[in-house]
């Protein structure tokens, strides 16, 4: 940017388009990704490993954890944002959407799993996949994007796995799309303090 | 009848400063370099005439064993954004 006057309008264009630039820049270490991604692949795992072991009663207790994890997360995004002083657009929507795609994953997963029967696992696929989609959109990352069209697929695919693998499913795709946004969002994070 | 704009914000570097910390409540040297793509000598002398003007307070900490520099807009600052916003309003409008 060059030290120089300028007309009315250019000036004009130019508070609105560095307005525009500063809150459309999404600045996050990817700890909601990694956090509740990590959370979630432990849990399905589990029941995974509980159903394979015959526990079948209790093979849905692991996700009680995801519920604490959605807490965890909101104080911890409650915490920061008392010491993070920027307004970010992109980062509002995003945790709105998160906290929104949190409440159905329990609702669905918790008080309606037997009316979803095999469709549960897909379900709750497609909102998964909402996430890194939505946040690849937003972003403008190709990767994001790629992975919740991946997750997506996978999502409709899963109604040809049986029902015993489901839990398996959810945990690679734990890994894939949420960890793995999560990994890169940390670590051009990181990059952007060197 | 026009006003005159204020010359200090009147200035493609300093206007994008004062417009940057319009919306962010704390900036640091780095975003600035990053948004408006200026060199930090540039930046630098842009800063100190906006802090002298009482528009900016400069903050300087260390973040990661590092020396950082932080920006806020002052009361005065905002006063004279928006002053300089309603002035520009009138240059704009079509003429009746």
């Amino acid at each position: 940017m060059t030290h120089k006057e300028f007309t009315p309008s250019e000036s004009l264009n130019l508070i609105t388009n560095i307005i525009l630039e500063a809150k459309s820049r999404f600045k996050d270490n990817g700890f909601a990704f990694i956090f509740i991604g990590l959370c979630c692949f432990i849990s399905s795992l589990g029941q995974f490993i509980l159903l394979k072991l015959e526990y079948y009663q209790v093979s849905y207790y692991p996700y009680f954890i995801m519920p604490v994890a959605g807490v965890i997360t909101y104080f911890y995004y409650k915490k920061k944002r008392s010491t993070v002083k920027s307004k970010n657009i992109i980062g509002t929507l995003l945790a709105l959407f998160g906290v929104i795609l949190g409440l159905n994953l329990t609702i669905a997963g918790f008080f309606f799993w037997e009316k979803f029967d095999i469709a549960l696992l897909p379900f709750m696929l497609i909102l998964f996949s909402l996430w890194p989609f939505l946040t690849g959109v937003l972003i403008r990352n190709r990767l994001f994007t790629a992975l919740g069209l991946i997750v997506n697929i996978i999502a409709y695919c899963s109604f040809f796995i049986g029902m015993e693998y489901h839990p398996l499913v959810l945990s690679i795709v734990s890994l894939i799309g949420i960890v793995l946004p999560g990994i890169v969002i940390n670590y051009s994070h990181k990059e952007s303090y060197v | 009848m026009y006003k005159d704009l204020d010359p200090l914000l009147h200035s493609q570097l300093r206007l994008a400063i004062i417009s940057l910390l319009m919306v962010h409540e704390e900036v640091d040297f780095n975003q600035i370099k990053d948004i408006t793509n200026a060199t930090s000598g540039n930046i630098s002398v842009q800063i100190k005439k906006l802090q002298d003007a009482g528009y900016i307070d400069v903050i300087k900490s260390f973040k990661n064993n590092y020396q950082n520099t932080s920006l806020r807009i002052t009361n005065k600052g905002i006063k004279a954004f928006e002053d300089y916003v309603e002035n520009l309003k009138q240059y704009i409008k079509p003429a009746k």
